[in-house]
């Protein structure tokens, strides 16, 4: 609880708090408070400016903007947070395991990630989608994937320091097996900095999933997913540029909100700036 | 039956910003008086001519090339005539199984041997030579030998009869090549064009850009009036497009409907706009389920409104389709009155088939054009109080190629226009079909085309093709719920540059730049 009051002193992760909450709302709730069907067409009002009827205007083929902004939170957001806790999560074991068991081991492992993470995230996602086939979850998956090797260096970090401690050596000396120690000790010890990345990482989830279903690769059409809705309006853009500005304007904020939550976090969780 | 060439010239007259130097015929002629030879016409493509050799031409840019640098027999013509090309006349005997072609004798190669019927025959040898893998040989009707008649006629035979065969020797790969270059190094052609078009290969730059200037040896008397025509290549669309508004070409072949009135508007520029059998179709297997039953393919026949998928999918740039592949571009339309738009009835004729609940399924669209998709949403939104549950899934083009395309149950086509309704039914819809993707393996069709193919009296194709629609229309193999206008555009400057529908065709030898042309 203290770390909440903390963030909310705090005036950048109050401010993402807010965006992140905010959005989690829509995400949740988007579907119940969207006035119109996001999928059904208005033939007599395509292109139409913002106004009463349509907040955010129309596309192409007359469908609300705004209805669609909603929808689509849900599985531009919580697909995008899927994919870090996959990355995280994965991330995280294999940065502890190898940090914790050093030696041959770590060298091997941590080889392996350099490996991976000298291709750029985007084209490993790319490469694994090209293997898995193209739908929205597959994308999560990728995105999760490629986010792991990341992680796993900054888990193994931040364990490298654990591991010296007494609790450790002392679960050691009542013959703890690995999995309890790696699980069970070291990994709550390092979760901060984690949750701090992780945080950061949904920010650029968000954009790399919309950037994939941009390219076609991710969510489908006539999905509400806001890359897709960019990448199918900027045909259209000099017709009425209001089909990319909603999007846009909405993937910006996401970006934003979760870059101050992560930056807030890592001031609230840090103990040196702490107080 | 309304004529299609007065219902093209009035399209054109109306069409968003069409000047008068668009219609063709009548201001052709007029203008032919004060034209003013010579100039540079720099024209933009968004897809890169490769392969130079003219016989496997596979692309429009590719076949503009060869359009370029050689000749055929026979041209065709915006209203899909055939026209003498290196043949000046030809006749045929009673039944069309033998057709005499008379050669022009001031034809010359750019190597400067004169074209003779030697070359002739030996180009149709090589072209129906399977080893040779020519597209569209399989185009060009059943013939069965080429030979020469004198020096400068030649005699084709079919082993069937067929009445189109001077319109299928338009096709851009049946080009005419040097006999002793066709039996000897056929294989240089892919860098050295050796033909008798009215250009000559100046300098070629692959993926940047292809120069050719004045063949000074042209058969016909003053063309092409141009000194240098430049095909510049640009990466998309958009670069094209952009590349139009700066003034840096004079041509725009192709334009994306929705690019189209953004360009034709601006100033100095003239919209090009020409109604076209392109088209979008939806494939329908109908031997697997559930489209084995023709009531499931002709509710969802009910489940598009036409004129609206027009306005949707190809911004009011096109025509409604009723179904067939045939429409008002092509000579032997019957007009029938389009079908209507009936979820109510649709539902009906489900429950009839077995589906009271309606049908889920999977309809694939390749990413290429882009109104694929946007054909394949309109199709899932229309469909959806017909009782049809259709989820889209984009697949980029290559992958569509190779795993859907002539493969898949439920997908989108893409087909150009192809000079005869014979063709067009032959190459996707008869049983014996290159490409029949639908296996709707109708007999009474085959039967249809087959009958029109080899009949020479203009009334009695008419009826049959009008059969031939009607069938289609009533048992759907497919859906053609809309065709899509040629779109371009020209510099105001540019004259006598006429749309061929067909898509494939340019006639730039007989374009000119008015005075007021910038020089360069």
């Amino acid at each position: 609880m203290s770390t909440f009051y903390a963030l909310l002193r705090n005036p950048q992760g109050a401010l993402g708090l807010l965006i992140v909450t905010i959005l989690l709302i829509v995400a949740i709730f988007g579907p119940v408070i969207a006035p119109n069907d996001p999928e059904s067409f208005n033939f007599g009002s395509r292109f139409a400016a913002p106004s009463m009827e349509f907040p955010f205007g129309t596309d192409w083929y007359g469908r609300d903007l705004f209805s669609r902004i909603l929808i689509g939170a849900r599985s531009t957001v919580l697909l995008a947070i899927l994919a870090t806790v996959i990355g995280t999560g994965l991330g995280a074991i294999i940065g502890v395991l190898s940090g914790y068991l050093g030696g041959w081991a770590d060298e091997v492992i941590m080889r392996l990630t350099d490996a991976i993470m000298a291709i750029p995230s985007l084209l490993f996602a790319l490469m694994i989608l090209a293997a898995l086939g193209s739908s929205a979850l597959n994308a999560v998956l990728a995105i999760g994937i490629a986010f792991a090797p990341g992680m796993a260096r900054i888990a193994r970090s931040v364990t490298l320091q654990v591991r010296a401690l007494d609790y450790v050596a002392a679960a050691q000396a009542r013959g703890e097996k690995l999995g309890w120690i790696v699980l069970a000790e070291i990994l709550p010890n390092t979760i901060a900095p984690v949750i701090i990345e992780a945080t950061i990482r949904v920010a650029f989830a968000i954009m790399t999933l919309a950037t994939l279903s941009f390219l076609g690769l991710g969510a489908q059409p006539p999905s509400p997913e806001w890359g897709l809705m960019i990448a199918e309006a900027r045909d259209h853009l000099f017709r009425s540029p209001w089909p990319v500005i909603a999007p846009g304007i909405a993937i910006a904020l996401v970006a934003i909100g979760f870059n101050l939550l992560g930056d807030g976090l890592r001031d609230v969780l840090n103990p040196k700036t702490a107080d | 039956m309304t004529s299609p060439f007065n219902r093209r010239g009035f399209l054109k007259a109306t069409a968003a910003g069409a000047t008068l130097a668009t219609m063709p015929g009548l201001v052709q002629m007029a203008q032919a008086q004060n034209i003013q030879p010579g100039g540079t016409l720099r024209l933009a493509l968004n897809i890169t001519p490769s392969v130079l050799n003219p016989m496997l031409s596979r692309l429009n840019s590719e076949y503009l090339l060869g359009e370029l640098l050689y000749s055929g027999l026979t041209v065709l013509a915006p209203d899909m005539s055939a026209q003498p090309d290196l043949a000046t006349e030809w006749s045929a005997n009673e039944d069309a199984t033998e057709w005499r072609f008379t050669l022009r004798e001031n034809a010359v190669f750019s190597n400067g041997q004169p074209v003779t019927s030697a070359d002739v025959a030996a180009s149709f040898a090589k072209l129906l030579d399977p080893a040779t893998a020519a597209p569209g040989s399989r185009n060009l009707g059943p013939i069965s030998e080429v030979v020469a008649d004198g020096d400068f006629a030649v005699i084709i035979r079919t082993a069937s009869p067929y009445a189109d065969l001077p319109v299928a020797l338009t096709y851009p790969t049946a080009k005419i090549l040097p006999a002793s270059i066709v039996e000897g190094d056929f294989d240089s052609l892919m860098q050295t064009p050796v033909g008798s078009g009215p250009f000559r290969m100046a300098e070629y730059r692959p993926d940047d850009v292809a120069i050719v200037e004045r063949n000074p040896d042209y058969f016909i008397e003053g063309q092409p009036y141009l000194d240098r025509v430049e095909v510049k290549s640009f990466p998309d669309a958009a670069g094209a497009a952009a590349a139009m508004l700066a003034g840096e070409v004079d041509i725009l072949t192709e334009i994306q409907p929705t690019d189209y009135a953004r360009i034709a508007d601006s100033d100095g520029v003239t919209g090009l706009r020409s109604p076209s059998g392109r088209f979008l179709d939806v494939v329908m297997d109908c031997t697997v389920e559930p489209f084995n039953n023709p009531k499931v393919r002709e509710a969802l026949s009910y489940c598009v409104d036409r004129e609206a998928m027009v306005e949707l999918v190809a911004e009011g740039y096109g025509t409604p389709g009723n179904d067939s592949p045939v429409n008002s571009a092509y000579r032997y339309n019957d007009d029938a009155p389009l079908k209507s738009y009936d979820p109510e009835r649709a539902k009906t004729l489900l429950a009839e088939a077995g589906y009271p609940d309606g049908i889920e399924i999977e309809l694939i669209a390749s990413t290429r054009p882009g109104y694929r998709s946007a054909m394949a949403v309109v199709l899932r939104e229309m469909a959806r109080p017909g009782g049809f549950d259709i989820s889209v899934q984009t697949m980029d083009h290559p992958s569509y190629l190779d795993q859907v395309w002539k493969k898949g149950k439920f997908y989108v086509g893409f087909y150009n226009m192809q000079p005869t309704e014979g063709t067009i039914f032959n190459l996707l819809f008869t049983s014996g079909a290159n490409w029949n993707e639908t296996r709707w393996n109708n007999a009474e069709f085959d039967q249809l085309v087959l009958e029109a193919d080899q009949t020479t009296d203009e009334a009695t194709r008419a009826d049959l093709y009008a059969q031939a629609q009607k069938l289609m229309r009533d048992e759907v193999p497919a859906l053609v719920p809309c065709f899509f206008d040629l779109l371009g555009a020209q510099a105001d400057y540019v004259e006598n540059y006429v749309q061929n529908p067909r898509g494939a065709n340019y006639a730039l030898h007989t374009v000119a730049l008015a005075a007021d042309a910038p020089t360069r």
